[in-house]
């Protein structure tokens, strides 16, 4: 789904884009509810009949014609607590390489739920289409700001009536405009698009480009992937809500959940091209498809700081089959016959194992189709509080489970998940995933891709008229 | 004469008794009964469970297990998907059952008749009712 192509014309008339006019349309269908904090707020794809959009030189056609169809606005309508209800536009200017590793596609960052690697240009404008400020975000994060002071005068090119000029902005020729036809058909909510015509040049364009300043407004948080309140008011240029007004000090924020596990993905890529590692997985996928049973291995290190691997063991249990005192242990792996992903029994497993050995911090899982997880501990003090505020839940002699009000929130998001269409192993990581980062787990959920790279899984909740959604918004 | 007379005298008791006796769940709110009595079910096939509750399911999904891994169930639900979804969003859970099952069983909702995905029906009391319940959890507030 790319928001930019949508049009509320649905089927028969073509969308227009990027052209040289200032029609806008909100498309009211794809409109998402969120409430944050003391917000409320509606996010509504926006449509610009016309739009200018600055492209990034050294690109080729296509790749300029897909860099433009990326690019992304939004309206927000919002309020807070009892204020009057106010509009602002929010446009997603993506890098070139963050658009190119997102195949072009960034519709799934929004203002209240931005994509943890989004890299590129924030700009927020009120509904006149005035620029209230300028953000330049690296991996989720505020690098530069830029905010235009508004004077009256004349453009700098003396041609068109602007009326106003920023003093940190330049109003100059825009390279490389383009108005691209598309044309597309309403399935259900989502637009089809059946082709575009190739991008036609409209010719140089002047438009403001605006310098890096020293903007006086405090930066409303470091991180304004998941923006609480006050960052929201800094975001939208309003005082925060509540009683501190003005600024202040930032809100605490909770970590980047991609940077807090960089450096544990970035150890579990290392092992996983151990050949130890390799055989190891082997094996226990050999004999499990063999009887259909749990078999694993521990990882450890020898005084050599060598790698080493238990002998293999069967599993007649939900114990994990794993040897948790092998000499330097700081991992285990164990096969799933059902093909689904790591078990809250996993998971309890390894936070008490975690407890007494601090170094033994990882459990990988294989299934039968041969994807591999791995659930790593990455913040035991968080792991520990977890356990002791959210103990397991077992019946005698059984696996354990979550207990509520976990539990609920996993069978829904599975429930949820499986109802559109998902597999019961997708729904599953995904649930599992969401919920080990909501109630603070301190455990990450990892997965490897077809090159053999780990990443975090991250879910996300967001929710459209009532119900929630949940999309996965993976670490890259 | 006499003997016969008491022999239907403790025929008329007994059906009294039959009919006085009624489902445990009346309505979604009762569920806690089931907790309360849960040692009655445990053990027992899922189907004796399911005959205790009046209220109609509206939804049940089944979550299957089929290893030590994990234990299987099924989650019974008295409103329908967007009502619940209304309830969930604002922070409360509506009445819900979950019965966990000692068996492996096979449920794929993609394979479910489309009319009735979501529904419980005699049929599934037929394919599923002898399951073996090892558990009762229930949640919920309306």
């Amino acid at each position: 789904m790319t928001p930019g192509l949508l049009s509320e014309s649905e089927s028969q008339d073509p969308l227009y884009m990027y052209a040289t006019n200032q029609g806008k349309s909100p498309v009211w269908n794809l409109g998402q509810v969120f409430e944050n904090g003391a917000y409320d707020l509606v996010t509504l794809p926006l449509m610009y009949k016309v739009r200018n959009v600055q492209v990034p030189e050294n690109l080729n056609c296509l790749e300029k014609e897909n860099y433009i169809r990326s690019v992304k606005s939004e309206m927000v309508i919002y309020k807070v607590n009892n204020s009057p209800v106010k509009c602002r536009i929010i446009t997603f200017l993506p890098d070139v390489n963050y658009a190119r590793n997102r195949s072009y596609d960034i519709s799934h960052n929004t203002i209240t739920r931005m994509d943890t690697a989004y890299s590129g240009m924030i700009v927020v404008k009120d509904s006149d289409e005035k620029i209230i400020r300028i953000w330049q975000i690296q991996h989720g994060k505020i690098i530069k700001k830029m905010k235009p002071v508004v004077v009256t005068g004349v453009n700098a090119a003396g041609e068109n009536s602007i009326g106003t000029e920023s003093t940190h902005c330049v109003f100059q020729p825009v390279a490389d405009n383009f108005r691209v036809v598309c044309f597309g058909t309403m399935v259900g909510d989502v637009l089809v698009i059946d082709h575009c015509n190739d991008p036609e040049p409209t010719g140089t364009e002047y438009d403001f480009v605006c310098e890096e300043v020293d903007d006086d407004t405090p930066l409303p948080c470091d991180d304004i992937s998941t923006p609480e309140d006050e960052c929201l008011g800094g975001i939208f240029g309003d005082d925060p809500p509540g009683d501190g007004g003005g600024g202040g000090d930032n809100p605490p924020t909770e970590p980047d959940p991609c940077s807090q596990a960089q450096s544990f993905v970035s150890n579990i890529n290392v092992f996983s091209q151990n050949p130890t590692y390799s055989t190891a997985k082997n094996n226990v996928l050999a004999s499990g498809a063999t009887d259909q049973k749990e078999h694993g291995v521990t990882f450890g290190k020898n005084s050599n700081g060598e790698i080493t691997v238990s002998p293999l063991s069967t599993g007649n249990s939900y114990n994990a089959p794993v040897n948790t005192n092998w000499q330097g242990a700081f991992a285990d792996l164990h096969n799933h016959p059902d093909n689904l992903p790591p078990s809250s029994a996993d998971m309890y497993g390894l936070i008490s194992i975690n407890i007494n050995k601090s170094d033994y911090s990882t459990r990988m899982v294989v299934t039968v189709d041969g994807t591999v997880y791995a659930l790593v501990v990455i913040d035991p003090t968080k792991a520990t509080s977890f356990v002791n505020q959210y103990p397991k839940q077992q019946i005698a002699n059984y696996p354990p489970d979550f207990p509520d009000p976990i539990f609920t929130d996993f069978t829904d998001i599975k429930f949820d998940l499986v109802t559109k269409g998902l597999s019961a192993k997708v729904a599953d990581e995904m649930a599992l995933a969401f919920v080990l980062d909501k109630y603070n787990s301190g455990v990450a959920l990892l997965k490897q891709d077809a090159n053999g790279n780990f990443h975090r899984l991250k879910t996300e909740q967001t929710s459209s008229n009532g119900a929630s959604n949940y999309i996965a918004s993976n670490c890259l | 004469m006499k003997s016969i007379y008491i022999l239907n005298l403790l025929a008329l008791l007994f059906s009294i008794n039959i009919c006085k006796a009624q489902q445990l769940v009346q309505k979604p709110s009762d569920i806690n009964k089931l907790k309360l009595q849960e040692s009655i079910f445990v053990n027992k096939p899922l189907k004796n469970l399911i005959k205790e509750i009046k209220p109609q399911i509206v939804m049940v999904t089944g979550w299957p297990s089929k290893s030590t891994e994990r234990l299987g169930y099924f989650v019974f639900r008295f409103v329908d998907k967007k009502s619940y979804d209304s309830t969930r969003k604002n922070s409360k859970t509506p009445y819900q059952i979950t019965v966990f099952i000692k068996e492996t069983f096979q449920w794929n909702n993609h394979e479910r008749n489309k009319d009735q995905k979501l529904n419980w029906t005699n049929s599934d009391t037929n394919k599923y009712g002898n399951l073996t319940v090892v558990g009762i959890k229930i949640s919920g507030e309306q």
